[in-house]
């Protein structure tokens, strides 16, 4: 019985493998508490397959018994009853309480901002992907002996950290190969099995040629081809294995391409930490760019500058601005910027004497060879400096020619953009609103419509990145702040896009500001006021719009089970943590349905699949051609009741005789018929020929025989 | 020599002959059957016989029923300390009045030879013996006489009471194709064997059912039973097995394989088949093999028997299919 062993430690390794397949979303999701239970559920069902198996010979039953323990285990972890307690047992409710999980874990993968904080419902959700790719690659690999073949599965997990962050997590990566080809070499031990393992995994030793091509052609899919197929042409389109933090270099905003590598590379690096006492910031600015030539942004040149004292902001609005200020203390880290990070509202700066400020681009310069490293500094802002209604009240200083102290190259509009083009939408979509603050708005909605979608996988453009933009409305916060930024100056609205941090995420008191929150948006000039911030990049990455626009109301904004459960992780990357859905647009009017197409296609494929393993199960099973592999039939349809691979035919038919139950006088002549005919074929100078179709018949006797016998005895005893 | 492809009548001979001998033997010696049919099978594949068991379980008696059984002629020669080589093979004496030598056969000089406790002679004598029977020929003073054919020597051999005996030795057991335990009888068969000698000898009552020629032809037919690939296969396993095995110190050697399958060809025949079945293989690799090979120091001191332990080696072997079942490429 050796050669049943490695399949009981072949599974707790598939269960590693899968298990580790979760490192696949590392940048979508943020790995917390919730791996326990998922670990625990995947664990005991990995458990429950391994009992089945010692307790049955047949290749697949564990699989459904391990399917049954994992549904069941799921219901009680993730589905809430009726009353809010545990579903110990399943009713008919719990079909409801899984629809609302379901659709609760749907709506929360495609509205929360990743890498996105893991509620009970997405975890749910996680852990049934989790489970089922556990017991497929089981069910493929121990059931039907495809040990080698089932890297092809196990690569699933994997896809979304290539194809949309092209970045994998290389120590689980490895983990899960390792597991996985642990695997392969355990499955080559059964090769000496008994007879029935050898009916089952094929005879001959698979040459050891076929697992390393497996391992061969599942990394050139993983490396190669499925980046190449998926996330198109263009540069990064190579995925970058990911060193382990200890061994990363620090962030740093790269200002000369774009924020494309600070967004892609995911990077969990900490920038900078902050305490504040009035709430989470909504950005930290840094950078202005007011020069665009169709493609690319250049940095504002420094102008005029003073001493960083007293309040710090580019319009003249009058002392005192800071009447009830917020504090915040500001601590960077390793990062070196020129450029000293400040809210985007009027400001003071305790600290720094060397410290200038340029008031035409609104940044703080430092003078030090290290720049921010290990800066720490006070910041007393004027938190709710941006109103409705100051905003509005801007209107009458437009009209009285405000702007002009604005430098010329805020409306400049570079030639390569189709100026006119851009201008039509822009007054399209500003049709209605009456005074600059309304068309700001008016175009912040419109990017935050349904004709746009927050992705990197954006392609290189050469000439008029806006008008492609506006055509294929996947982008982002990049070219959602450029065509903003364009469309504002097509309706003569000074514009410059800021570079800087969102706000980052909570730890204990502090916020953390990392790498991968690195953030570009619109400011569009309003006299008498100020640069003022919008958020056209869809909330999928930035969250709620500034304080001082309308929010989104109920009817644009997809229900919300939980309300209190709104998402706050931070902003940036990847659009949604489920690739699958995340690459839809929202639907007409805004509201995510939910998808019950892909549900029905996917439960079509997998019982076509199904069927098709079953079928092909059955055909093996029933492929009787000669006496030969009619015996091997019989055999295995008895099981453990013909005896071992010892006996021979006459001992074997002797066997099931005196040791299964009873056959009665027809099922015994059949299988008398049965021996003669294999020892004919086997041994006999020439052997008779036996036509298939009583081969088959004489199996059937038998094996319905036997079956029948023990019914009988079941029903007695 | 030449094989050829039996026919149906020649093996239904065969089975026919070996019922007959069964039937006629099974009145001395009910309870027999196993040790009668490996005698048979040795006969039929021209081994010879070696039964070794304790005093008084019938060994003679089977070898002399035999020789009743078969119309051929029977030889008998008790083995002491001071027998001489000439005594079993013969001799030549001067004849005085025809001025020359002539020779006298000895006991050898007959179809079966049965060799009562084989282990009391010289090695000497033993030896004399056991040249007659690989040689199938006896020579005496530089002429080399044939001996008549079919030719069967059944010796016998006294286990325990060792004092003043000379054990064969491993190469000289090797020549004898199997060896036999007879064993006690079942306490039935016992009561059958009172019965029949009750107040006569059952060794009278046994009546010549087969000639010589007969058995030379069924010798000729045994010689055309047909092994599959298969069945050598699993011989070659088993006997290899045996070479493998951590509770021998000795294996068994090539020959042994030539003679398993030669009496496994005859136990086919036997049962008026004209392939061997690997149950066949099975039922005569203990009578074969254990007394070729040499049990271990921890398997003896086990108290393992070679026997027990060629069953295990049995036990072990997979019985190959003629193909592998379901023998995909797998990946």
């Amino acid at each position: 019985m050796n050669g049943g062993r490695w399949r009981l430690l072949a599974t707790p390794l598939i269960a590693i493998a899968a298990g580790l397949g979760v490192g696949g979303l590392s940048g979508l999701v943020v790995f917390g508490d919730w791996l326990r239970p998922t670990g625990a559920v995947l664990g005991a069902t990995a458990a429950v397959v391994v009992l089945a198996r010692l307790a049955t010979g047949r290749p697949f039953l564990p699989s459904v018994a391990g399917a049954l323990a994992g549904a069941w285990l799921i219901v009680v972890a993730y589905v809430p009853g009726p009353d809010g307690g545990t579903t110990w047992l399943p009713r008919g409710e719990t079909l409801d309480g899984l629809r609302v999980v379901a659709e609760r874990a749907y709506w929360y993968a495609q509205t929360s901002v990743a890498p996105a904080e893991v509620e009970a419902s997405l975890a749910g959700a996680i852990t049934l992907a989790v489970v089922a790719l556990f017991l497929a690659v089981d069910a493929l690999a121990v059931g039907a002996g495809f040990a080698a073949s089932s890297g092809f599965l196990l690569l699933a997990p994997w896809l979304p950290a290539l194809t949309l962050e092209r970045r994998v997590p290389t120590l689980a990566l490895a983990g899960a190969l390792g597991a996985w080809l642990a695997v392969i070499a355990l499955s080559r031990r059964s090769d000496r099995g008994t007879w029935r393992a050898r009916a089952r995994d094929g005879a001959s030793p698979a040459a050891p040629g076929a697992a390393l091509a497996a391992t061969a052609a599942t990394l050139l899919v993983a490396l190669v081809a499925a980046p190449l197929a998926i996330g198109g042409p263009g540069w990064g389109a190579m995925p970058r294995l990911t060193l382990p933090a200890s061994l990363g270099g620090n962030s740093r905003l790269d200002l000369e391409i774009d924020l494309r590598n600070s967004l892609t590379e995911q990077s969990a690096e900490p920038v900078l930490t902050y305490t504040s006492d009035s709430g989470r910031m909504d950005v930290l600015r840094a950078y202005s760019f007011g020069t665009f030539d169709g493609t690319s942004w250049d940095r504002d040149p420094v102008g005029d500058t003073a001493p960083a004292t007293g309040v710090l902001w580019p319009e003249d609005t009058g002392s005192p601005l800071i009447a009830e200020p917020g504090t915040l203390a500001i601590r960077f880290g390793a990062s070196a910027e020129s450029r000293v990070f400040v809210p985007a509202v009027p400001r003071t700066l305790a600290a720094g004497s060397e410290w200038r400020y340029d008031a035409s681009t609104d940044e703080v310069l430092i003078d030090r060879p290290e720049g921010t490293t290990d800066l720490r500094y006070t910041v007393r802002l004027a938190v709710d400096f941006h109103t409705e209604e100051t905003l509005r009240a801007a209107d009458a200083l437009v009209a009285a020619g405000g702007d002009s102290a604005v430098p010329a190259r805020y409306l400049d509009l570079n030639e390569r953009i189709d100026i006119d083009k851009v201008r039509q939408v822009a007054q399209a979509v500003t049709g209605s609103a009456t005074g600059r603050y309304e068309q700001a708005v008016a175009l912040q909605d419109y990017f935050r419509g349904p004709n746009f979608t927050y992705s990197t996988d954006v392609a290189q453009t050469t000439g008029d990145a806006v008008s492609t933009f506006l055509a294929d409305g996947n982008g982002y916060c990049v070219q959602f702040a450029t065509a903003m930024v364009v469309m504002a100056r097509t309706l003569d609205i000074p514009a410059r896009m800021a570079i800087g941090y969102l706000g980052g995420t909570a730890d204990g008191d502090e916020y953390v500001v990392r790498g991968r929150d690195a953030h570009a948006w619109p400011e569009l000039y309003f006299p008498g006021h100020g640069w003022v911030r919008f958020e056209p990049t869809p909330a999928v990455q930035t969250g709620d719009r500034p304080a001082y626009t309308p929010q989104d109301t109920p009817e644009n904004e997809p229900e919300q089970p939980f309300a209190t459960e709104r998402p706050t992780a931070v902003p940036s990357r990847a659009p949604v943590p489920e690739p699958t859905v995340g690459a839809e647009a929202p639907t007409e009017d805004g509201s995510a349905g939910f998808p019950w197409i892909t549900v029905v296609v996917l439960a079509l494929a997998a019982a076509g699949g199904g069927a098709a393993l079953w079928a092909r199960g059955r055909a093996r099973a029933s492929a009787v051609t000669d006496a030969e592999s009619a015996w091997a039939t019989m055999r295995r349809r008895l099981g453990v009741r013909a005896g071992d691979e010892t006996l021979t035919p006459a001992e074997t038919e002797r066997w099931i005789v005196s040791e299964g139950p009873d056959l009665g006088d027809a099922a015994r002549a059949s299988l008398a018929s049965l021996r003669a005919a294999v020892e004919d074929a086997r041994y006999a100078p020439t052997s008779r020929a036996v036509d298939a179709e009583a081969l088959s018949r004489w199996v059937d006797d038998v094996t319905h025989a036997a079956k029948e016998a023990e019914r009988g005895e079941k029903a007695r005893g | 020599m030449t094989t050829t492809v039996p026919t149906a009548a020649q093996l239904a001979e065969v089975a026919d002959l070996a019922r007959r001998v069964r039937e006629q033997l099974h009145t001395v010696l009910s309870g027999l059957d196993d040790a009668v049919d490996a005698t048979l099978a040795t006969i039929l594949a021209e081994g010879h016989l070696l039964l070794e068991d304790v005093p008084g379980v019938g060994k003679t008696t089977l070898a002399r029923a035999l020789g009743r059984a078969l119309d051929t002629t029977v030889g008998r020669i008790q083995f002491t300390p001071d027998l001489l080589p000439s005594d079993v093979t013969g001799v030549s004496v001067f004849r005085g009045d025809e001025h020359r030598f002539e020779f006298r056969p000895g006991p050898v000089f007959a179809n079966i030879v049965v060799a009562d406790e084989i282990n009391r002679a010289s090695p000497k004598t033993q030896a004399a013996l056991l040249e007659s029977m690989q040689e199938k020929a006896v020579t005496v003073d530089g002429e080399t006489r044939p001996l008549p054919s079919p030719f069967l020597v059944v010796a016998t051999q006294n286990p325990i009471d060792m004092e003043g005996t000379y054990p064969l030795p491993e190469a000289q057991r090797d020549r004898f194709m199997t060896r036999i335990a007879v064993g006690y009888p079942s306490p039935g068969d016992e009561i059958a064997m009172l019965d029949a000698h009750d107040g006569h000898d059952p060794l009278a009552e046994v009546r010549p059912v087969a000639t010589a020629a007969d058995l030379e032809r069924a010798i000729a037919t045994v010689r055309g039973i047909y092994a599959s690939p298969a069945v050598k296969q699993y011989l070659v396993d088993v006997v290899r097995g045996t070479r493998g095995s951590a509770d021998l110190r000795l294996g068994a050697s090539p020959r042994s394989s030539l003679q398993l399958l030669a009496a496994a060809k005859a136990r086919a025949a036997m049962a008026g088949r004209d392939h061997v079945l690997p149950d066949d293989v099975k039922a005569l690799a203990a009578p074969v093999l254990a007394h070729r090979v040499i049990p271990a120091a921890q398997a003896r001191a086990a108290g393992r028997s070679a026997e027990a332990v060629i069953h295990d080696i049995l036990a072990r072997v997979a019985v190959p299919a003629a193909r592998a079942p379901e023998a995909l490429s797998r990946g």
